[in-house]
């Protein structure tokens, strides 16, 4: 039978004619009997006479006459239109699920066709449900009528393809190179590049097994910083381009928010051989009863439920099946998946009562913010289980009874044993969230007064950990350390190892690795057992973060740092509980591996981000949480010779409700040997974000002054490259050359040399080093670009609509971005510079009354309060305005990923406190600060050393 | 003390699991070797039985279409595991309809949060000594009179013994046959050995004389 991809472009002799009898004959005109009905068909076609039906009389592809029609009506048409040849017997009788009966053809092979849902458009591709099991009954009604028409719709969904096919066939267009000058005289970046999607993925036609508009991945979800792969390694190398993959298996932090399709019927078709999950650009052959694996071209056995389900004993459509129209799918996976019964949510609170923890209001807001989060836990399944320890010098359980028992407080239990932290009771400290949640909630109600009075310094934490391992270990699950101290006694005690004299210097970089072993090995054992550790930071001193973070690092957690956090401040106090309680709601995946396939030749090298590596392509993550990305590289070992590549992300997991699930993501790249090519389809943003995670690796284990040169130095290499092979004789005016997809680049990598993490300097303490470069090494791709380059809105001089919903989508407008230079920075201005960690409102010098007074509601700017604040609400439409941007700003959903990250808004007045001044310009990137380059500098200095 | 329960379909499908006893690796392949009898559990198997391990034993209660299954110490009462297992039973079978534990799409572990029930019961019977415990074997004691009681090995590696029979006379018939062949071909060479050189001899005369004599 003619394999689905190329349904009727070439018509395959020998396959089409018994079998479907309708198209490929007429085109062919072989079999004279089947040739005059469809003529009277077409006859009729002519009189009740519309563009797409002429098409057919005609007998040609139609879209190419009416490329008008059938462009609109593709996406919704398409589908039926290719897939005559294997969709036909099925939607036809359904009582004869056996496909080479040519009888059953014969008889009512074009009624059959599902017409009602192709015919009405809003019904077609998108809520498959609910056309194919009626069809049989509508036939009878829409008789000949309606098998014109579906061969009008029929043709026009086909239209397209064969069209394409047909120019696209002796080369393939890939996106087309276009060089700039992005030196200053010519076109400079503009941070409205930013903005742009990536470079489209441009696939053969009929790629893809259904012509669904989702076969192909959204970059949401991953994106390839090359669209275009080069098919041999030495390409690869001779562009000096890295070839990764940026994975973000989720989008947002619930499943509410983001339509992923899910396949309940648990059937999941693998290839035997490479075990590739069955997607969009497999492919059908042998009368749809095996399959070609799109990774290592095996054949395999189609399973029989694909079209068949024993259970209700009726033909089941395979081209509703989710796997085969998306690219990012969900199965739920049957009982060979799992080893053990699914795990529970388990959190485990690790909360630091000692001094400092009680002082700063830590424990009474984290007390406070737990409470009323219960109801926003997941706990579908009503396994959901809590538990609490306390932490100062030694350890506090707590045993929580059963709500209804005799009695109702919790007990606490000491241990101050620390080197062989033991669990004093075997029961209750781990308690049911369902069974116990009144008596949970008043000991969280008394929890703050237990250590009211507490004069105790010092910190078990790396004990405390370990005995919460114990406790939570046989099942595994999330250990949540909220802590305001070092860790100062017992397993993993730090000692105080900041000196500010070597603070920029190549000293530092050991400040920034481990301080005890504990933290590393520790962490294995922790992903070993399915625990996962969350790091909840506050400390005002130094705190080692780069210690504690890694065990987040190795256990697929995350380490939040709040510097100097008191909760007497409401903005740090509201900061901390929106953050906290939207973490405890996220949907996380527990017990997950990620593994990523390929088409025969790549091969995963590298991997990038915050799990561990259990073996050499299975990444392990306890917990898996929904605000990160990770970075795969991918090496070509041997030349592609297909036309284009797929890549395939599954993970395998089980939700927080208990059920076991794999979520499949498929990638298909296109191939080419030409390296402009290779160059017009990268992607500079997750070049960027690749080469973030390279620098922070970089940085930890050889310095930070290794980091950056490496950025730099790619930089140059690249453009060097560019200019060699690329650049030709078109160097009129000494500019710097550049394709304009990758324009933006440099000042990304300039943004990545002057962040926090690595930026050179003698100023920042090394906490707040190590927590930046934790972000660089797990944000999801759009905040990671907000963050080395942030955002820079002016806003007293908005346009009309910014700051207003859109009347179409409701969405609120924003103004449009400026470039990160002060240049833009008008004395008697109002901005916002915004880095998806903080937010900044700047005051010029000069501004005027009217407008501190629309926004604020004070004339005197002295009066304003700068530092941490929040924009009063006022009546005024300006203020409405302000207030609507700064919070569209802070919207995560709106960029595409999910964070629980809520950044506080600082004041500045450019002539008030100097040092939140500087701060705020340490984020205008394009400009020279402190010992780091501009904009410009940075353009000359590339410039001088390629053209050199 | 009752380490860990689990209620499974005939067909071979866990409905639940008790979570609290992966630490112990000795549960784990008693669990191991549970799976292998469900596989020959069928409805008219016997509807009660405690099948004792090393140092574990397994109880299983088979009820309608389900198999509960308790793993114990092996020094666990066995009628008060069954009780146990009678208590869970019915506490299931009441909570579900039987139409929804019995559709054939059901993904596994559906009803994991029963696991809360187990758990709480398990607590219960925890204490084999407790009065309160007494007191209901005493009840029950005639209802769960007759209990088959075996090995665990002997009824996982039964089949086992039959195959290897099966194996072992094959192989007999088969060396037989092969030591049958080598029998005649060592009959053949010890003849040639005797009297090869003798023939040889004979054949190569009677040439000598054709040539000289009949030419």
């Amino acid at each position: 039978m003619a394999s689905p991809q190329q349904p009727y472009t070439d018509g395959q002799p020998g396959a089409g004619e018994g079998q479907d009898g309708t198209y490929n004959d007429q085109l062919a005109g072989s079999a004279p009997a089947a040739a005059k009905k469809k003529r009277a068909y077409a006859g009729q076609a002519y009189e009740f006479g519309a563009g797409g039906n002429a098409a057919l009389g005609g007998q040609q592809p139609g879209g190419g006459q009416f490329p008008a029609q059938a462009a609109p009506a593709a996406g919704g048409y398409g589908y039926p239109g290719q897939q005559p040849a294997q969709g036909q017997p099925q939607y036809g009788t359904p009582q004869q699920p056996q496909y080479g009966d040519p009888n059953a053809q014969n008889q009512a092979p074009q009624p059959a066709y599902g017409q009602p849902q192709y015919g009405a458009p809003q019904a077609g591709y998108e809520a498959p449900a609910a056309g194919y099991p009626t069809a049989p009954q509508q036939v009878q009604q829409a008789g000949v009528q309606g098998v014109q028409q579906q061969f009008s719709q029929m043709t026009v969904g086909g239209g397209p393809q064969s069209q394409q096919a047909g120019a696209a066939v002796p080369q393939l267009r890939l996106n087309p190179l276009r060089p700039v000058d992005i030196s200053a005289q010519g076109q400079p970046f503009h941070v409205s590049d930013l903005d742009q999607p990536p470079p489209a993925l441009i696939l053969p036609a009929n790629s893809a097994v259904t012509p669904s508009p989702h076969s192909n991945c959204p970059p949401k979800y991953i994106r390839s910083t090359l669209n275009a792969m080069p098919a041999t390694s030495s390409l690869l190398k001779k562009s000096k381009l890295p070839f990764a993959l940026i994975i973000q298996p989720y989008a947002t932090l619930h499943d509410s928010e983001d339509d992923v399709p899910v396949q309940y019927d648990q059937v999941i078709a693998r290839c035997r051989r490479c075990r590739t999950y069955m997607n969009p650009f497999a492919s059908f052959l042998d009368h749809s009863h095996r399959w070609r694996c799109n990774m290592c071209n095996l054949t395999n056995d189609v399973p029989q439920s694909f079209d068949w389900d024993s259970v209700k004993q009726q033909a089941v459509d395979r081209w509703q099946r989710p796997e085969l129209n998306y690219a990012v799918s969900e199965f739920v996976a049957p009982q060979e998946y799992m080893v053990r019964a699914p795990q529970p949510l388990i959190y485990l609170f690790l909360l630091d009562v000692s001094y400092a923890g009680v002082t700063s209001g830590l424990l009474a807001t984290a007390a406070r913010c737990i409470l009323e989060s219960l109801d926003r836990i997941p706990n579908t399944d009503r396994r959901t289980r809590l538990g609490f320890m306390a932490v100062d010098g030694s350890l506090h359980y707590f045993s929580i009874p059963r709500d209804g028992g005799e009695s109702n407080d919790a007990k606490m239990l000491v241990v101050s044993d620390l080197d062989e932290p033991f669990l004093p009771t075997p029961e209750d400290l781990l308690v049911s969230l369902t069974d116990c949640r009144a008596n949970i909630e008043t000991f969280l109600g008394k929890l703050q007064g237990m250590f009211a009075n507490t004069q105790n310094g010092s910190s078990a934490m790396g004990s405390a950990l370990r005995a919460g391992h114990k406790l939570i270990s046989h099942v595994g699950g999330k250990i949540c350390v909220l802590s305001a101290s070092l860790p100062n006694i017992g397993h993993g005690k730090l000692e105080m190892r900041e000196d500010k004299k070597v603070l920029g210097t190549s000293g530092e970089s050991k400040l920034l690795q481990t301080q005890n072993a504990f933290y590393k090995s520790f962490a294995v054992e922790c992903s070993k057992t399915q625990v996962s550790i969350d790091m909840f930071l506050f400390s005002s001193q130094y705190q080692d973060l780069a210690s504690l973070s890694n065990l987040p690092r190795y256990t697929g957690g995350q380490t939040y740092f709040y510097p100097a956090w008191n909760a007497a401040r409401t903005e740090d106090a509201i900061k901390f509980a929106t953050e906290f309680s939207d973490y405890l709601s996220s949907e996380i995946a527990l017990e997950a591996v990620l593994r990523v396939r390929t088409t025969t030749g790549l091969r995963p090298s590298a991997f990038y981000g915050n799990f561990f590596n259990r073996s050499s392509d299975l990444c392990a993550f306890p917990a898996m949480p929904r605000d990160q990305a990770y970075v795969v590289e991918i090496a070509i070992d041997e030349n592609i010779t297909k036309a284009f590549a797929c890549l395939q992300a599954g993970v395998l997991h089980t939700t927080c409700n208990g059920e076991r699930r794999i979520r499949v993501i498929t990638v298909s790249i296109p191939v080419t040997q030409i390296l402009a090519e290779v160059y017009a389809s990268a992607d500079q943003q997750a070049i960027a974000a690749y080469y973030s995670h390279k620098a922070v690796e970089r940085a930890l284990s050889s310095g930070l002054d290794a980091a950056r040169d490496m950025v730099q130095a790619k930089m140059v290499e690249l453009l060097q490259t560019y200019k060699k092979e690329l650049g030709g004789g078109n160097m009129g005016g000494g500019g710097l050359q550049f394709p304009a997809n990758l324009r933006a680049l440099p000042m990304l990598f300039l943004g990545l040399m002057k962040n926090l993490g690595l930026r050179k300097s003698s100023q920042i303490p090394t906490d707040l080093r190590s927590a930046a470069l934790c972000l660089l090494s797990t944000l999801p791709l759009p905040l990671l670009i907000q963050y080395i380059y942030p955002r820079l809105y002016s806003l007293h001089d908005m346009p009309d609509d910014a700051g207003l919903p859109n009347p179409e989508t409701g969405a609120i407008v924003m103004p449009p971005a400026l470039n990160l230079t002060s240049a833009n920075l008008v004395p008697f201005g109002l901005y916002l510079i915004d880095d998806g960690q903080t937010q900044f409102l700047w005051l010029g010098r000069d501004a005027v009354p009217a407008l501190i007074n629309d926004v604020f509601g004070t004339e005197d700017k002295n009066q304003l309060k700068q530092g941490k604040t929040s924009v009063p609400v006022l009546e005024t439409e300006m203020n409405e305005r302000v207030r609507a941007v700064v919070e569209k700003s802070r919207d995560h959903r709106g960029k595409g990923c999910g964070s629980i990250v809520v950044p506080p808004l600082y004041l500045i007045r450019e002539d008030g406190e100097p040092s939140l001044r500087l701060w705020a310009q340490t984020l205008l990137v394009e400009d020279r600060a402190d010992q780091g380059v501009s904009g410009a500098q940075f353009l000359g200095m590339l410039r001088e050393k390629v053209l050199s | 003390m009752i380490y860990a329960t689990e209620i499974v379909r005939l067909d071979g499908l866990f409905l639940v699991a008790s979570m609290d006893d992966q630490n112990q690796a000795d549960v784990q392949e008693m669990k191991q070797q549970a799976r292998q009898i469900l596989k020959k559990l069928t409805r008219t198997s016997e509807p009660r039985a405690s099948l004792e391990g090393k140092k574990h034993t397994m109880h299983y209660l088979l009820n309608d279409q389900l198999c509960f299954i308790a793993i114990t110490e092996r020094a666990y009462p066995k009628k008060l595991a069954q009780t146990y297992l009678a208590d869970i039973c019915r506490e299931f079978e009441t909570s579900y309809p039987r139409t929804a534990y019995l559709d054939p799409h059901l993904r596994p572990y559906t009803y994991a949060e029963f696991d809360r029930y187990i758990e709480r019961s398990r607590k219960t019977y925890q204490d084999t000594r407790a009065t309160d415990n007494l007191g209901r074997l005493n009840d029950e004691l005639k209802d769960v009179a007759q209990v088959m009681t075996k090995n665990i090995e002997d009824l996982l590696y039964r089949g086992d013994s039959l195959e290897k029979m099966g194996d072992m006379s094959s192989r007999l018939r088969e060396d037989s046959a092969k030591y049958k062949r080598a029998a005649v071909r060592i009959n053949w060479e010890r003849m040639l050995e005797n009297w090869g050189i003798w023939a040889a001899l004979l054949l190569f005369m009677g040439a000598m004389i054709y040539v000289w004599f009949i030419r």
